[in-house]
């Protein structure tokens, strides 16, 4: 059996962001990518929000020919190229599945100046596709989010109230500073027995605490671990007092609570693509082709074990029609089926860097062949069938937040030029841009 | 944990008659807010999110410090920066933007007067 390689390679330089990504960038899966074959994989990974995704590819084929190409596969999301203002109700529960239609919408592009003919020379084919992702709506998560949300925005409101009194104090005290005969003690004094009954107040309008016993405990254990004031840096109390409410307030689990919903909302999505592969045979104008299109249902389920251990499981419908006009004139004495129907299921573990995935296709390919007419005139055709499998298996690891190499290997399809050549050897390297940088927002504040 | 960033000695010109209209826009994605504006007397107004309240006679707040804090935290993973503008009667009186890698929630103090 004759091997079919494909290895494809890039090493660039590159700057990363310093923060951490919730969504990383993963493997480019764009519909453009996958129908004009600068990827093998047949389901298509969940989009990241990255406003801007691209993958550069350069193969060596090792058949007759040895061509170096610049392929390219890129993935914009429109609606994520700026800030729009949502609050996280807003950002995490679109009011209609329209409008989540709308913000998941992405459409990719891809190109190679050596998609190969019949003949295999080598010609131009580019890609358009889009895609969208909605998610299922779960009430038990909602629930669980506004549970969340409640706390965050008491801990909110106790904290600002909290400065608000400390700054009004402040003002006070240094009006108090220039009495005759008013001590810095007695001042200070003063300052602590204030602050005691306004905490009380804070605590009890806001309803951090549901009862008053508790409340009055954590107004000793404020009070108990306060910094003596510097009157000449009561910023630095200031945020000592910030600190103390936070931890009192237990803010780092809302916050790692409010974090996990976030990310679990992702946990069940239906996947909607859509890509056509266009072809100049003749490198001009004069003869284009939509040689192929090609749509996809793809439904996710992904189960969170912890932040970075997470397991997706994916089930893909794929269908594939085939130009009737241009693979018999450019691909003469092969064998090519009108359209195909793909059914496959993968999986995914991801553990911390590293991701592994496998998936499974299962392929019935279908034509109806004209065989002549009948008595009356009327055209015959006869129905062709073929069943055919796929099997891959990927490794990827997260390089930086922005940047995934990937490596795939495994049995693919019978490709249309030198069928029984399935072997696949894949190196890729994805990157992700969007939002703003380090150069673009004020580091001096 | 909160970080405070602290804008002080800030002023805007309105004219006595007017109302002062304080808005604050949180312009990240996935943001929760909470902003309170310390005017003189009781109540003192509080915003959830982004929006717009009226503090009152523009004469009556004149020569008065006016202090507000917004507690602002964002949990989109696309965003990456806290970007937030605030404005009375529609002009900017400040703008803040800090990135995530420094804080992933900030409270923005800021102290003015009306002339």
């Amino acid at each position: 059996m004759k091997s079919y390689l494909l290895l494809m390679f890039v090493s660039l330089s590159f700057i990363s962001y310093g923060q951490e990504a919730l969504n990383k960038i993963q493997y480019n899966t764009s519909p453009a990518s996958s129908i004009i074959g600068l990827q093998p994989s047949v389901v298509l990974t969940p989009k990241t929000h990255q406003a801007l995704e691209t993958a550069l590819f350069s193969n060596f084929l090792n058949g007759n020919n040895l061509v170096v190409p610049n392929d390219f596969a890129l993935e914009f999301t429109p609606y994520w190229t700026k800030n729009r203002s949502l609050s996280l109700e807003e950002y995490l529960y679109p009011k209609s599945y329209l409008e989540q239609f709308k913000r998941g919408l992405s459409f990719s592009i891809a190109s190679s100046q050596n998609y190969l003919l019949g003949d295999s020379s080598a010609s131009n084919a580019m890609a358009i596709g889009g895609r969208t992702t909605l998610y299922f709506r779960q009430k038990h998560h909602r629930d669980s989010l506004n549970l969340q949300l409640v706390k965050l925005r008491s801990n909110m409101k106790t904290n600002i109230a909290a400065q608000s009194a400390l700054d009004e104090f402040y003002l006070e005290m240094s009006t108090l500073q220039e009495t005759p005969g008013v001590s810095q003690d007695s001042l200070t004094f003063v300052f602590y027995t204030a602050l005691q009954g306004k905490f009380k107040d804070i605590l009890f309008s806001t309803g951090a605490f549901s009862t008053k016993e508790e409340t009055e405990q954590a107004v000793v254990k404020i009070m108990h671990h306060l910094p003596l004031i510097d009157w000449q840096n009561t910023d630095a109390f200031s945020d000592s007092v910030s600190n103390l409410l936070d931890n009192i307030l237990a803010y780092n689990q809302v916050a790692g609570n409010l974090k996990k919903l976030v990310k679990k909302r992702e946990e069940s999505s239906i996947d909607l693509a859509y890509a056509s592969l266009i072809n100049f045979p003749q490198s001009n104008f004069s003869a284009i082709y939509l040689s192929k299109q090609t749509a996809w249902i793809t439904i996710h389920q992904k189960w969170l074990y912890t932040n970075e251990r997470t397991l997706h499981v994916s089930g893909v419908l794929r269908r594939e029609w085939y130009n009737d006009a241009f693979y018999p004139r450019f691909y003469p004495n092969l064998t090519i089926y009108q359209n195909n129907t793909d059914l496959g299921l993968s999986v995914k573990g991801i553990w911390d860097r590293f991701s592994l995935s496998i998936e499974a296709v299962y392929r019935s390919s279908n034509s109806e062949i004209p065989a002549g007419t009948d008595a009356f005139g009327n055209e015959l055709f006869r129905k062709e069938k073929q069943n055919d499998r796929q099997v891959l298996g990927s490794i990827q690891y997260t390089l930086r937040d922005n940047v995934v190499l990937s490596y795939s290997l495994g049995e693919r399809f019978d490709p249309i030029l030198n069928p029984g050549n399935t072997l696949v050897s894949l190196l890729s390297l994805n990157f992700g841009f969007g939002g703003p940088t380090t150069d673009n927002v004020d580091l001096t504040r | 944990m909160a970080k405070i960033f602290r804008y002080k000695n800030l002023s805007a010109t309105i004219a006595d008659n007017e109302n002062v209209i304080f808005s604050i826009e949180i312009l990240s994605d996935g943001h929760v807010g909470e902003t309170l504006i310390n005017i003189p007397g009781p109540n003192d107004p509080v915003i959830t999110d982004s929006g717009s309240v009226n503090l009152g006679k523009a004469a009556a707040l004149k020569g008065k410090v006016i202090l507000s804090y917004s507690d602002v935290k964002v949990l989109a993973p696309e965003s990456q920066e806290i970007r937030v503008k605030i404005k009375l009667n529609g002009v900017l009186l400040q703008e803040h933007s800090n990135p995530i890698a420094v804080a992933d929630r900030a409270v923005i103090s800021l102290e003015f007067k009306i002339q």
